[in-house]
């Protein structure tokens, strides 16, 4: 289970200072501005649930991602995922989670993929008998043995992004967070990645929350979702609500996004 | 311990995988080998007096460090710490060195470990033995000499780690540290005993040098080798290495919790 609480974000960032000796006044005195990039959010997803988190971008999607994964100490507010504080209990909150960003790989760049599992398997402290189990059961639903022996740095985006999906499943996490994981894949690989996650959340239990500006991903593959706008939550609730709420049952998706990031930004 | 193992075996398939680059590698240290070879032998037909040992003797040191160099060398998996730090910092991949339930510094050490066994074991030993056939590289005068070169041998790559992994701290402060890391390279070249042997310097030189960790790298396993310490120096400097591996392997992981904590709090 996932539960946040008022959770905020916010980054002190450099500010360019102007006039005569700008830059050795911005050496000895730097100024600071603040941006908050997650303003005070609370949402609870239940074990099982599978939630898609979608926002323009710059709105708090990966900050609030990398709260609850545990690299990011929150400003303020509450973060609990399957009962620990992501960034107090680190260590044995990371052995519980999976994370994938579609836009960078956490495979080692130069050595097959294989060999990047295998290390994997280490520092998760898999066993053999559940690690060939999985490599054997991945390999077949995400078709990872064209590629298992090349290294990373030779594989196409689609192939890059099941390789990394199987590494972060290896250790049978709980929860899984996929930033953007089907961001510039072509359709049908999109569509396998779809049936994979969608079968990974049910047949296996996995809590997932995804990030997406693909509204054919939240349509197939999500039931609910969570709208985030300038670090605050616009909507959280079904699709069909969604619809309901912005346009009707058969207004198209992208049209009522489209309404509720318009709306947003005269808000905000 | 067990990942350092899969680190191991992976260089080795690694090995397999960029033929042409460890040939090279093969084909470089013998080269440099010959190289540092001829220029001690002409030196020392200039005048005895300017090298300060006996030929052989001479040649083995300036052998072996050309060996042990080449153990340190980037590889596939493992480029030097401070490289890989910057590398990761510049493009934003460190969070998902952060996402893994393993330490950064226990991370890097298990890998950069597992390619420096690779290296002794496959560049070290075959150029070694080559060279005794060959070149006239002497072996240690005794075994306990021998034994107590492979175990300083051992100190020295942790020393060196430590010290590349501070230099990538560096880096998470200044993003770039292409420029220190030029002049790092270069005290370490001058100081360590890599080049010159700590004996040809004037006294006062060697006085500084003496307080440096540096010379723990390559002189004093070098040292070792060709028996120009006694059996009681060699238990003195031992200890005195593993003092500095201690302390800096320590430092590293003080300044990486400070380094983390900051990067956690401020966003990365």
């Amino acid at each position: 289970m996932i539960t946040v609480k008022n959770l905020r974000k916010t980054y002190k960032i450099a500010k360019p200072q102007e006039g005569r000796f700008a830059t050795l006044k911005s050496l000895v005195r730097p100024r600071y501005e603040e941006r908050r990039a997650v303003d005070g959010i609370d949402f609870t997803i239940n074990d099982g649930e599978m939630v898609g988190y979608i926002g323009q971008n710059g709105a708090g999607k990966s900050t609030t991602i990398k709260m609850l994964s545990g690299i990011l100490v929150p400003t303020a507010g509450e973060v609990s995922v399957n009962g620990l504080t992501p960034h107090k209990d680190r260590r044995e909150h990371l052995r519980g989670i999976g994370v994938v960003f579609g836009q960078k790989t956490s495979l080692w760049w130069d050595v097959p993929v294989i060999d990047s599992l295998n290390i994997l398997k280490e520092m998760y402290r898999v066993d053999d008998a559940r690690f060939r189990k999985n490599l054997e059961m991945f390999t077949d639903l995400l078709d990872l043995g064209p590629f298992l022996e090349q290294p990373v740095r030779q594989l196409s985006l689609g192939q890059r992004v099941r390789a990394d999906l199987a590494a972060a499943l290896m250790h049978d996490p709980k929860t899984l967070f996929l930033d953007e994981p089907t961001i510039g894949v072509d359709v049908i690989a999109k569509e396998r990645l779809r049936e994979f996650i969608t079968e990974i959340n049910r047949e296996r239990g996995v809590t997932v929350l995804l990030t997406t500006h693909d509204v054919v991903d939240m349509e197939k593959m999500v039931k609910r979702v969570i709208v985030i706008n300038a670090g605050q939550i616009l909507y959280d609730g079904s699709m069909l609500g969604l619809r309901e709420r912005y346009g009707g049952e058969d207004a198209d998706i992208e049209d009522i996004v489209r309404e509720i990031y318009r709306e947003g930004g005269k808000t905000a | 311990m067990k990942i350092f193992a899969k680190c191991l075996h992976t260089e080795r398939r690694s090995a397999g995988l960029y033929r042409t680059d460890f040939l090279l590698k093969v084909l470089y240290s013998m080269i440099a080998m010959y190289g540092v070879r001829s220029l001690w032998t002409a030196l020392y037909a200039q005048d005895p007096a300017i090298v300060g040992r006996p030929l052989p003797s001479m040649i083995t040191y300036a052998m072996l460090a050309v060996a042990l160099d080449i153990i340190f060398y980037p590889s596939a998996l493992s480029t030097a710490p401070q490289n890989y730090i910057s590398q990761q910092v510049r493009t934003g991949r460190i969070d998902t060195d952060l996402l893994r339930p393993v330490d950064l510094q226990q991370q890097l050490l298990a890998r950069n470990g597992g390619a420096a066994a690779f290296g002794a074991l496959w560049l070290v030993m075959p150029a070694w033995l080559l060279s005794v056939l060959f070149l006239g590289m002497e072996l240690p005068p005794s075994l306990f000499h021998g034994a107590a070169f492979l175990f300083s041998g051992v100190l020295s790559f942790l020393i060196l780690f430590s010290l590349n992994f501070l230099l990538g701290m560096v880096c998470f402060v200044t993003t770039e540290i292409r420029q220190i890391t030029m002049a790092y390279s270069g005290i370490l070249t001058i100081l360590s005993g890599k080049l010159i042997p700590n004996w040809l310097y004037p006294e006062w030189m060697q006085a500084l040098i003496n307080v440096l960790p540096f010379r723990c790298i390559f002189e004093t396993p070098l040292s070792i080798y060709i028996g120009a310490v006694g059996n009681y120096e060699i238990l003195c400097s031992l200890v005195l290495q593993a003092a500095w591996a201690g302390i800096l392997l320590l430092l590293g992981k003080i300044m990486w919790l400070g380094v983390h904590r900051r990067l956690a709090v401020q966003g990365g």
